[in-house]
């Protein structure tokens, strides 16, 4: 197995970044580019398209051309006007 | 309203063929048979779902998802009601997608869809290297142009299926389609015997492209390594598990209704279809109660569906891709934050969402020993 546990000091390092990073609090958008959408696939078929993707046959409202409102499905419920 | 609306889109997946022409490795659909939908059926279903999604105040939209099966082999059917559902110029928007394994499309169909590119999307199902396809999908890689899908719908992900067999090759098989030019999602098959081993063979495969992406930041990730960690920190939910029977509906050839088509007589024993037939209210979103101290409770998916046909029961987690979402897990949060440190551009503006997610990964990092199934 890969060691992949960060270490605490890159951790802190993290952390201190993020705190010079400004939330806009109006900002609903899905920054597709940064964290995709996703709804990670549990069952078969991958409906995804856009940038945005619910992939996941099972009922997915997958989003297509970037518009972001992957309310999947299983999975994490992503969606965002 | 007790069902879990989620979404604006009301999602309908019309089972148009049981047939399929091809047996791939990890297909879930152990009941076919050579039954097909025919128009009428088709437009009485479309008529009552448009009525129902016009009339709520749920839906701004209607999907119509062709499935089969492998639905080309009915693609006169697709024809006739994709042109009827046009020709009824109707308020709300109705969009077609199918899902198909593209062996079948002829010069014909070409044409077809490329004139109707805008209202029907087609997504196409394909695994990798050339061997990877032919190893799990019936030798049938010379049988695909995959020139058509990358011109039509550029936007489109191409849905790669990982077996036991092609997990080895995962990371070549991503690079290779993703350097086509093509959005490539893969996902590790549901139902697969995944051992320890293939675990730590996934790991390998992911880490493989997470060197690539940190390396060669013009390529796009793929998503099982950008999977939020947002709400990892809410306690857990009882969210809409899937939009089985809530947002989306399955009907069969014969316009009886289901949660989703994992639900059908193609996937499940009759007398266990027979009790998801027609149900007015949404499945039930209680989680495995062996999932209630996992960290990644919030995050993980489980199919419903494929776990109702391997235990009996749709709330139990598939324990055999659980351990396989742990490494994806692992790997994602490893890939996210180095990634992050290394960007050239500094970050001065996110969205509440995005903060949700790094503040996640740094809490999924710190409490790393509270995933698992069965945690006490």
């Amino acid at each position: 197995m890969l060691d992949l546990i960060v270490s605490e000091s890159v951790l802190t390092q993290f952390e201190e970044e993020l705190e010079t990073i400004c939330v806009d609090e109006d900002d609903s958008a899905c920054h597709c580019e940064v964290f995709a959408c996703s709804c990670s696939n549990a069952c078969g078929t991958d409906y995804s398209r856009g940038n945005c993707s619910c992939s996941s046959s099972c009922g997915s409202d997958y989003a297509r051309n970037g518009s972001c409102s992957c309310s999947s499905s299983c999975g994490s419920d992503y969606s965002r006007e | 309203m007790d069902k879990h609306f989620i979404g604006k889109k009301r999602v309908v997946n019309l089972i148009i063929t049981h047939q399929c022409n091809l047996n791939c490795v990890y297909c879930y659909e152990k009941f076919k048979s050579e039954q097909r939908m025919d128009f009428e059926t088709a437009q009485k279903i479309i008529l009552k779902e448009y009525a129902l999604a016009k009339n709520s105040e749920w839906f701004d939209s209607l999907q119509i998802d062709f499935f089969g099966g492998e639905p080309l082999i009915a693609f006169d059917l697709i024809r006739q009601v994709t042109e009827w559902v046009l020709a009824q110029k109707w308020e709300m928007p109705c969009h077609f997608f199918v899902i198909t394994n593209g062996t079948l499309l002829n010069p014909e169909m070409k044409t077809w869809f490329a004139q109707y590119r805008d209202a029907v999307t087609l997504g196409l199902s394909f695994d990798g290297l050339p061997e990877m396809q032919n190893l799990n999908r019936s030798q049938s890689n010379g049988l695909i142009d995959l020139d058509f899908f990358l011109e039509n719908y550029p936007n489109q992900q191409l849905k790669m299926t990982v077996s036991r067999e092609t997990l080895p090759h995962l990371a070549e098989g991503v690079l290779f389609l993703q350097r086509k030019g093509f959005i490539v999602e893969p996902s590790c098959g549901t139902g697969i015997d995944w051992t320890p081993e293939d675990c730590l063979e996934y790991e390998h495969q992911l880490y493989l492209l997470v060197q690539e992406y940190l390396s060669h930041p013009e390529l796009k990730p793929i998503l099982p390594l950008m999977i939020s960690f947002e709400n990892i920190q809410l306690p857990p939910f009882e969210r809409p598990p899937c939009g089985a029977g809530n947002s989306f509906e399955t009907y069969d050839v014969d316009a009886v209704r289901y949660p989703c088509h994992m639900f059908t007589p193609l996937v499940q024993i009759k007398s266990v279809s027979e009790k998801y037939a027609n149900l007015d209210e949404g499945i039930s979103c209680k989680p495995d109660s062996n999932c209630e101290k996992c960290l990644l409770i919030n995050m993980c998916d489980s199919c419903r569906g494929y776990s109702l046909s391997q235990y009996g029961c749709y709330n139990r987690r598939d324990t055999k891709i659980c351990d396989m979402f742990q490494v994806q897990c692992r790997v994602a949060a490893w890939f996210q934050i180095h990634r992050f440190l290394k960007k050239s551009e500094k970050i001065e503006k996110c969205s509440p969402a995005e903060m949700r997610n790094w503040r996640g990964l740094i809490y999924y990092q710190r409490n790393l020993d509270r995933v698992g199934y069965g945690k006490k």
